[in-house]
């Protein structure tokens, strides 16, 4: 057994790498820009001194700062009409657009001609003189920073007309301009009529070496070091320490609730196989099952956290985990606390009895018709010993598996929960990470996550052999 | 959709962000009831609607971070709630403001500044100019990215401090140009030197050096104390740790739980007591002000019922209409709803060739029933717009009217620009560049922006009437954002705010602005927002402003929706507490019993 366990212990490895490379794809692959986490739109530019130029020097910064200017990977495998320098180009549009005409065209160094035109081009529009056509150049300007970011031939022809009109109704500008726009003009003629879509359907693999975004990460990760949330530079492991503990201190009453009370409920049910008591358990169970707890939540909150509705039903705080400061007696404390947390601890618990209970009860029941339970009352064994000690442990195994599926819960937290009763745990710390682009906290909680689902699935095989010494791994 | 805050405002304006201006009419419907006021010490607490993510000035521009921080790292010069004027508060006045005649920085403007005698740090020494220029000087650390470096660019027309040889606290600042907004931007937020530069790592660096780009390139690469400065100072303790967020302000942060409260507490023997009477804007009556975070709106309501607030803000109109009428909270509750200076609109791409023509977009804001969005959408709070200057702005330019409904009116123009129903789909449509183009407009918009969404599907109902066709598409924010920039959109919804003294339109109407969404702006318009900008005159400024409105009006290139108005209540128990014409529309250290 210990082979066996031995060698779970060494899937973990490969597993945890597949997942830590999907969460890490996944990433790369949504929407929003990781550059600029925790900061505003640092690509803004219009006043003062904040040009565009200027905006770009401070948002390359900001990426080599965050160590995102890497390349993400140790190594790319696609088309071999795509460079393997695209990474170096960090505004996310800009990149997103060169992509889209490779898709199309395949021909990366006419691309990237074309793009070097439209940058030298540019520079020459900002540079023109006051006293030219004021007027054109504005409307030059404002088409070129739609046709830097255009992808579609027929968008980016539309542009050409446009901006070629206003060129030629000006001959100082078709002076200052001219030559540099032809020259733009061919260059994505160049794209078109040299097309290589062929080079799209070869693959091609671009090694890139240890210095990349991904290696950084697994190996901090590895050695403890989870990186530092991009919202304020705080080190996740902080971030996350007061989310877990509160999490903790909601879940573990809440799975243990669920089990005292829904156990001993499904194996009555089970022995009164449809009596009253079975029958109204059920339908309470399921009732309360149907019931979503956002909405109960909601209404325990609005019914009997105020005196809104008359002042004994005024029985519980409305939110949050208490005020009491840290030098308070611990018993005062913890008694405030647990004041605050009944509401929360309760909307966790009553949607879970359900499930648990049938679970139980199938597994008494599948037992109940045993041989070896026939034979035990055939013995004289008083009902509640046979119950207790032959059915139940041989009806564990349901709730086995089910233990194995509470672990990573018990971290992941209630979102919904969290949010109403203002609980600052794991799952409001996952969505708000989420909704920031924090990847650094995104990550570690997906692998916390992931490292406990895989450790709950080996303590439940433990856990079987317990249950039943049957059961072998050799 | 709550359009991105741009950097560039938030800095230039830097604390005028920090209240953004509501109108000057609040309106209370408070009964004459009294409520008894507690014994002890004056205390509040307030709802946060979300976590800050830092509590330092210039290393933030999170909404929910500034109401926080501005109690305890006052500015020099800051508005005045009930006057929206500009006033002392760090600093003994105004500063005056002169043009330089010549030396390096001729053709600038010397803005000259005393601090207060009496202006003290945590640990007694007297604020300086040197704390001025050290905090110039950490923002210019070009070592220093993020938020800072957004500060940097906005705030990079100081070149130079001159201290008064005899009196450290009275100083000049240099600058290279003026615009309106300049006397606030310069009354910013001072750091002690002793606290955050305690070895003097900046102390040997000029001024002068840093605010040249060039010579603060070459330093960055020299001198190795800008790198260390910059590690240090962006340690998160300098940020969040209430033992390192020190400051001269009344209010000292005593505990911060994450994602349940921020206590801030009243400084024993603080300076500025006994001050407030010359120096209202130092008035800091509670002995504890507390921020409750609370993200999820029921649960708030819930809560303000049972007095787990004294202050609660942007309430649903829904949830408002329920507290007015619950017996419990009228009875210790008084209810506000200042109109803001916020204003909704509807962005227009006047780049798409089917809204290039000045027309259709006329035609566009006629069909627009902003009573009917108002009323049903808004149920009543908000007021209709005749241009994006609200009338409570002294160069709001009232000879105009709001644009009315009027669906005949709107064909019409929609004919005039060449636009009808040719092949009798019920869309106008119009042969564009060589090609035949139906009127379908693409409203991009957020799933969660349910306020936005309910507009535009009023709005497409309207407008197909007229024979245009609205096409709702929702994506997530960051694709929204994507389809701005890149020009792919017809019309979206957003909210801009005006400040309290004065409006740059720079920001958003002014071509060179990556955030004038709308593609609006030409030659003309440009010098004419750079002269309004520019101009000290007041009264040529005013006509400058009624003719930028004139020309919006002319342009359309946006649609106004309403002016926002809030929904606050506030505790009775407190005297004179009242809800103000500066955002977040309540400032607790005014209060008292």
């Amino acid at each position: 057994m210990l082979w066996y366990f031995g060698r779970r212990l060494l899937l973990f490895v490969p597993t945890l790498l597949i997942i830590s490379l999907v969460a890490f794809g996944l990433s790369r692959l949504a929407p929003g820009d990781p550059i600029q986490c925790g900061t505003q739109d640092l690509l803004e530019h219009g006043l003062g001194a904040n040009s565009y130029e200027s905006a770009r020097t401070r948002y390359r910064e900001e990426a080599r700062r965050k160590g995102l200017d890497k390349p993400p990977f140790y190594l790319a495998i696609r088309p071999a009409a795509y460079p393997d320098t695209l990474y170096r180009i960090l505004e996310r549009y800009q990149r997103q657009t060169l992509r889209k005409l490779i898709d199309q065209y395949g021909n990366w160094p006419q691309i990237q001609a074309y793009a070097q035109r439209l940058e030298d081009w540019e520079r020459q529009l900002y540079q023109l003189p006051r006293e030219r056509s004021r007027d054109a150049q504005i409307r030059l300007e404002r088409d070129l920073r739609l046709l830097k970011l255009s992808y579609r031939q027929e968008r980016v022809e539309s542009y050409f007309v446009k901006m070629q009109a206003l060129i030629e109704a000006d001959s100082l500008l078709r002076e200052d301009l001219g030559p540099a726009w032809q020259a733009l003009r061919e260059a994505y003629t160049q794209i078109l009529d040299e097309a290589t879509p062929e080079r799209l359907l070869q693959p091609a693999l671009h090694w890139y070496g240890t210095d990349n975004q991904y290696h950084f990460w697994l190996f901090n990760f590895l050695r403890g070091d989870f990186g530092y949330s991009c919202r304020n530079g705080q080190a996740v492991a902080d971030r996350l320490g007061g989310a877990l503990w509160w999490t903790l201190i909601m879940s573990l009453p809440a799975i243990l609730l669920s089990y005292l009370i829904a156990v001993p409920i499904g194996i009555r049910a089970a022995t009164r196989r449809d009596s009253w008591f079975d029958r109204i358990s059920t339908l309470i169970l399921f009732l309360l099952y149907s019931l979503p707890s956002f909405w109960v939540a909601t209404l325990l909150i609005v019914f009997v956290t105020t005196a809104e509705y008359g002042a004994w039903l005024d029985l519980f705080p409305t939110s949050g985990v208490g005020e009491l400061p840290d030098e308070a007696p611990f018993w005062a404390r913890l008694g405030e606390r647990a004041h605050h947390l009944i509401l929360p601890v309760f909307c966790m618990t009553y949607a879970s009895l359900s499930f648990i209970s049938r679970q139980m009860r199938t597994g008494v029941l599948y037992v109940l018709g045993q041989d070896f339970i026939r034979t035990a009352h055939a013995k004289g064994l008083p009902p509640r010993r046979v119950v207790w000690r032959h059915v139940f442990r041989n009806a564990l195994f349901p709730l086995i598996t089910l233990v194995a599926l509470i672990l990573p819960g018990v971290i992941s937290g209630s979102v919904i929960v969290e949010l109403i009763f203002n609980i600052p745990g794991m799952g409001r710390e996952t969505i708000s990470a989420i909704q920031a682009r924090d990847w650094p906290v995104v990550y570690t909680i997906l692998m916390l996550s992931a490292i406990l689902t895989l450790l709950g699935n080996l303590l439940a095989d433990l856990l079987y052999t317990l249950a039943d010494p049957r059961v072998s791994y050799d | 959709m709550l359009q991105r805050l741009s950097p560039v405002v938030s800095v230039l304006l830097l604390f005028l962000l920090t209240f953004q201006l509501q109108s000057c009419r609040t309106d209370s419907q408070s009964s004459a009831e009294e409520v008894v006021a507690p014994e002890g010490p004056v205390t509040v607490s307030a709802r946060l609607r979300g976590e800050p993510d830092r509590l330092s000035p210039y290393f933030t521009l999170r909404g929910f971070s500034r109401q926080v921080y501005r109690l305890f790292f006052p500015t020099l010069l800051d508005f005045y709630p009930s006057t929206m004027k500009l006033e002392p508060m760090l600093a003994k006045a105004l500063p005056t403001i002169e043009p330089i005649e010549e030396g390096p920085h001729a053709g600038g403007f010397a803005f000259s500044m005393e601090i207060k005698e009496q202006a003290v740090w945590d640990d007694g020494s007297p604020v300086l100019a040197s704390d001025y220029i050290f905090t110039l000087k950490m923002i210019n650390n070009p070592k220093i990215g993020g938020v800072t470096a957004v500060y940097r660019d906005a705030m990079s027309f100081i070149r130079d401090v001159e201290v008064d040889p005899d009196n450290p606290k009275k100083f000049t600042i240099l600058t290279s140009s003026y615009y309106i907004q300049a006397d606030q931007a310069v009354g910013v937020w001072v750091y002690p030197e002793y606290a955050y530069d305690p070895d003097g790592l900046l102390r040997d660096i000029p001024l002068v050096d840093l605010t040249d780009p060039d010579k603060a390139a070459a330093l960055a690469e020299s001198n190795e104390n800008l790198a260390t400065f910059a590690e240090r100072i962006q340690d998160p303790k300098y940020t969040t740790d209430k033992d390192y967020l020190i400051s001269c302000g009344a209010y000292r942060l005593d505990e911060w739980e994450k994602g349940q409260r921020l206590v801030l507490k009243k400084k024993d023997n603080w300076w500025g007591n006994g001050l407030e009477k010359d120096a209202p804007l130092l008035s800091a009556y509670p002995e504890q002000i507390t921020y409750k975070i609370m993200a999820d709106q029921n649960t708030a309501v819930t809560m303000v019922r049972d007095e787990g607030f004294d202050i609660l803000s942007s309430i649903p109109a829904g949830n408002f209409a329920e507290l007015q009428e619950s017996e419990l909270v009228s009875k210790n509750f008084n209810f506000f709803t200042p109109f803001t200076s916020t204003y909704n609109y509807l962005g227009l791409n006047t780049n798409s060739p089917k809204l290039e023509d000045k027309r259709v977009r006329r035609a566009l804001a006629h069909v627009f029933d902003a009573d009917k969005v108002i009323e049903v959408v808004n149920q009543g709070y908000g007021k209709k717009m005749s241009n994006p200057i609200p009338d409570m702005y002294d160069f709001h330019d009232s000879s105009l009217a709001p644009i009315e409904f009027d669906a005949e009116k709107a064909r019409t123009l929609l004919a005039e620009a060449g636009w009808e129903d040719s092949n009798g789909d019920g869309t106008v449509d119009k042969v564009v560049d060589g090609t035949p183009t139906e009127m379908i407009l693409k409203y991009i918009t957020t799933p969660g922006n349910t306020v936005g969404n309910n507009i535009a599907l009023i709005y497409k109902e309207d407008a197909q009437k007229v024979g245009v066709t609205i096409e709702l598409v929702t994506m997530e924010i960051n694709k929204l954002m994507e389809a701005r920039a890149r020009g792919e959109f017809e019309m979206f919804s957003a909210r801009s705010g005006l400040d309290p003294s004065s409006y740059d339109p720079y920001q958003l109407w002014h071509t060179a602005s990556s955030s004038n969404r709308s593609g609006f702006g030409d030659a003309e318009s440009d010098a004419l927002i750079e002269e309004l900008r520019t101009t000290l005159d007041k009264e040529r400024r005013y006509a400058l402003y009624k003719e930028f409105q004139q020309l919006l009006r002319e342009e359309q290139p946006i649609i106004l929706i309403n002016l926002a108005q809030e929904r606050i209540l506030i505790h009775k128990k407190y005297k004179g507490a009242t809800a103000t014409v500066l955002t977040p529309g309540f400032h607790p250290h005014f209060y008292h019993y």
